[in-house]
């Protein structure tokens, strides 16, 4: 639905992207993480047409898209970092004017409909100017779901919002993914990230990694298993590091703590072992990185390859 | 191009000016001014008699044009052909401000990234501006002017007075150098508000087109010149060709790349 071919966006002497290749399929939320000024705007930018490319293109929905492309952008809704209002301006008033520049038929019924869908239909003839950032939150999201598209780009749409309003707006991104939707996010909370995208996508200027969070776990710390035993584990990390399927281990807050091959299949053998060596097994439990340790880990192996 | 589209952001900017209350407060008080005043002043001059000897206070080469005439018809076509400039003033300060603040309240506003996410067009988009922004202007002089016009007929003007506010030289100023004036404000001012951040200095910089028309309120009050049909000819042929002028570099000048990265 989105794909990128080695996208590369300079500002002068600015290298804001380089050679970015990715693809979004049809239905799929991927999470776009990434330290400020990583390209990440510039990223949504570019898949908008709103900036040309230094190099490198963008196809969306199968066609090329180029800051002419104005008929292609009616596939997209984008909710930029600052949501930007007319802000004297009545909310349902801002939802219609796009409607119609959309051309969303019976406009003034569809922005009252997604004020109602948005919890916002008490408040469609204030001013944008009085509303709450949460308030402003939905209504942009409302305002990038104007034209029903199905391919929606996200610009950290929970930043600066309290964990209430910030909560709200994730379940108003899970219920949109549930529609089939192709989604975008570009985020700094790793949290959400994780819960709501199906892969995550890591950039700092270049792409340094883009799989399912479990997946880039398995590659970056492999599959650990955690094994706590009643007493010293000392006795038990020599024979354990012979077992076949067990790539290392070591004793960690007071626990064996073992790499092994493939969790499913080498856990019994090992835990076998154990009982057979006497171990008083307290208990066994599969142990995955945060993504917060996966994401900094990422991060510094780029700047370190950059660096060299 | 897309009429709906360009009628829709028309929609925008008139709500939104009409919302501003520094543009609400300019688009009431200038036509009541450029009414009240013209109406006062040659309400007021009724009482100088109709007859007697020519007036001495007319700048020489205007009493020259006029002589012959008694001095209070003297005094309204005087007045009146001063007055007829007044109307380019409303048509030259409403749309320069509201097209500053419509570009640049966007910018302020960071309204103008969602704005550029859609199908409209740099054209569609400075269209619908140009016409909210010279409409409400245009307008607004038109409706004082037909009042003072009224109120003319009212007080009994001298007819050559009638003539100098009502005539086919007073027409080509209003219907037709008026819409000029009007499109070079506007063009002055989105291309201006395109390129800075604060409206008051976008309509600071803009205004600079308002000095030659008030060049030519003081050349004629002096009787320097005088707008005869042949000069407000050339003054149309070149304000055509600087609206002209003005419309390609408007269009070359709003980059979306540019407003979006480095004019924020």
């Amino acid at each position: 639905m989105i794909r990128t071919e080695n996208l590369t966006k300079r500002y002068d002497r600015v290298l804001a992207l380089e050679g970015l290749t990715f693809e979004v399929h049809e239905g799929e939320l991927l999470a776009l993480l990434g330290p400020n000024g990583a390209g990440k705007t510039t990223t949504l930018r570019l898949l908008l047409g709103l900036i040309s490319p230094t190099s490198g293109r963008v196809w969306i929905a199968g066609e090329l898209m180029t800051p002419e492309s104005h008929r292609l952008r009616r596939q997209i809704g984008y909710l930029p970092e600052t949501p930007g209002f007319w802000e004297r301006l009545p909310a349902w008033k801002n939802l219609e004017i796009y409607a119609r520049l959309y051309g969303v038929p019976a406009a003034r019924a569809r922005a009252m409909a997604l004020l109602e869908q948005f919890g916002l239909a008490d408040r469609a003839r204030d001013p944008v100017a009085t509303f709450s950032k949460g308030m402003r939150q939905r209504l942009a999201l409302a305002r990038a779901l104007i034209h029903d598209p199905p391919i929606l780009l996200l610009d950290e749409p929970t930043a600066g919002l309290d964990p209430e309003a910030a909560l709200e707006v994730r379940e108003l991104l899970r219920s949109l993914k549930g529609q089939g939707r192709t989604i975008l996010l570009s985020t700094h909370d790793l949290e959400e990230a994780e819960r709501l995208g199906d892969r995550v996508a890591i950039l700092r200027t270049r792409l340094l990694a883009l799989d399912t969070p479990d997946r880039l776990r398995a590659q970056r710390f492999g599959t650990m298993v955690a094994i706590e035993v009643d007493g010293e584990p000392e006795p038990y990390l020599s024979r354990i590091r012979g077992q076949p399927g067990v790539i290392q281990a070591a004793i960690r807050n007071g626990r064996l703590e073992v790499q092994v091959a493939d969790l499913r299949t080498v856990t019994p053998d090992l835990v076998r072992s154990l009982v057979e060596m006497g171990a008083p097994i307290l208990s066994v439990t599969p142990v995955k990185a945060s993504l917060e340790e996966l994401y900094l880990r990422i991060i510094r192996e780029g700047r370190g390859s950059a660096e060299s | 191009m897309s009429l709906s589209r360009i009628i829709a952001v028309v929609d925008k900017e008139i709500h939104d000016a009409l919302r501003n209350r520094y543009i609400a407060m300019l688009m009431i008080i200038l036509p009541l001014l450029f009414a009240a005043i013209p109406i006062i002043s040659l309400t007021s001059i009724r009482q100088i008699p109709a007859s007697g000897e020519p007036s001495e206070e007319l700048p020489p080469g205007l009493a020259r044009r006029l002589a012959g005439l008694p001095p209070r018809t003297q005094l309204e076509v005087f007045l009146a052909s001063q007055f007829m400039l007044l109307f380019w003033i409303a048509p030259l300060a409403i749309p320069m401000t509201i097209a500053t603040y419509s570009v640049v309240g966007e910018k302020r506003e960071k309204a103008l990234e969602p704005l550029l996410a859609t199908p409209v067009t740099t054209g569609e988009l400075l269209i619908g501006k140009a016409i909210a922004a010279a409409c409400p202007g245009m307008a607004l002089s038109w409706g004082a002017y037909f009042i003072v016009v009224a109120a003319a007929y009212g007080i009994h003007l001298s007819p050559p007075a009638m003539e100098t506010l009502w005539g086919p030289t007073a027409w080509v100023q209003i219907f037709v150098l008026g819409p000029f004036i009007t499109l070079l404000a506007t063009l002055t001012g989105l291309i201006v508000s395109s390129r800075v951040n604060d409206p008051r200095l976008a309509e600071q910089v803009g205004m600079i087109v308002i000095l030659p028309l008030l060049g030519l309120i003081l050349a004629q009050s002096f009787g320097i010149l005088w707008l005869s049909g042949t000069l407000l000819g050339f003054i149309a042929l070149f304000l055509l060709g600087a609206d002209a002028l003005l419309v390609a570099l408007a269009v070359a000048l709003f980059e979306r790349e540019t407003i979006l990265t480095r004019w924020r």
